[in-house]
């Protein structure tokens, strides 16, 4: 997938698997390696980017003898799910426009 | 190399705590998981996580100084210096417009000069042939004309040439004032 095309999904889908419950770290990834291409080094940024502009917030919860740090989607993060998801119908007309022009150009 | 070891190691290259924190949950989390202490941390590339995270840092560093004044002057300085190639041929330019205002200027100045002598000598001349006196008369007239109009020209020529000097310095320095 194109970079910077993935770069603004990315976020979105970071914040996106938080809408059924808190996650952490190594859940997100489960939750999202078979939606899009993101690894541990990626995920990283993301997640500190998403912080500083309190798309997320974080708490940490005593779990086996150590602490683990949780991930909790705030209103401010859900509003830019809400934004996306009104984005996306934008997006849907542009896919449609682009896939439609491809197939009559393969008609021709 | 064992989960202690990784960590000690991503700790020394990036001397990032919260990143090892990051690190350390992760790879509990796998082995918690069901996965093989050694093949966890043998997914993971020190190197390449200290690179990205050195990324990360500079990016941030980079971000910071152009936030601060000093930062700042230096793109500037690297920016005057990329329009070199530029500012010279357009200072060139503005010079050689400079020289040629200059030179019509001088022009004009020469011209009135020549203007005089030359209506001087006219009038000499005609008393010498013997024109009557109501030609001379009217010939002076005329010249005396030809001359305030050449006068007015010279005053708005050199006048225009001043506020078109003006208005460049101004906005060169106001320009650099702003910087």
């Amino acid at each position: 997938m194109d970079v910077q095309l993935k770069k603004g999904l990315l976020d979105v889908c970071v914040l996106a698997t938080l809408v059924k419950g808190d996650s952490y770290g190594w859940q997100v990834i489960k939750d999202l390696v078979d939606v899009i291409d993101i690894s541990e080094s990626t995920l990283y940024p993301i997640l500190k980017r998403l912080e500083q502009s309190g798309g997320i917030s974080t708490y940490e919860v005593p779990h086996n003898g150590r602490l683990r740090k949780y991930i909790k989607l705030t209103d401010i993060g859900r509003q830019r799910l809400e934004q996306f998801k009104q984005d996306s119908q934008g997006l849907r007309q542009i896919y449609d426009f682009i896939e439609n022009t491809l197939k009559e150009g393969d008609n021709e | 190399m064992n989960k202690e070891q990784f960590l000690a190691q991503l700790n020394s290259e990036t001397g990032d705590n919260e990143l090892v924190r990051y690190y350390d949950e992760l790879v509990s989390d796998r082995i918690e998981a069901g996965e093989d202490e050694n093949t966890v941390v043998a997914s993971y590339d020190v190197q390449k996580i200290a690179r990205s995270a050195g990324f990360e840092i500079a990016k941030k560093e980079l971000h910071a100084e152009t936030q601060n004044r000093r930062g700042g002057r230096a793109w500037i300085v690297i920016l005057a210096l990329c329009s070199v190639p530029i500012t010279i041929p357009l200072a060139i330019a503005f010079i050689a417009i400079m020289i040629s205002f200059f030179a019509v200027a001088l022009g004009l100045v020469g011209g009135a000069i020549g203007g005089l002598v030359m209506g001087a000598a006219a009038v000499v001349e005609m008393i010498i042939i013997g024109e009557s006196a109501s030609f001379i008369l009217l010939s002076l007239g005329a010249y005396l004309v030809a001359l305030a109009i050449l006068w007015i020209l010279g005053v708005l020529f050199v006048r225009a040439l001043i506020i078109f000097y003006n208005w460049i310095v101004v906005r060169f320095f106001k320009f650099r004032r702003a910087k």
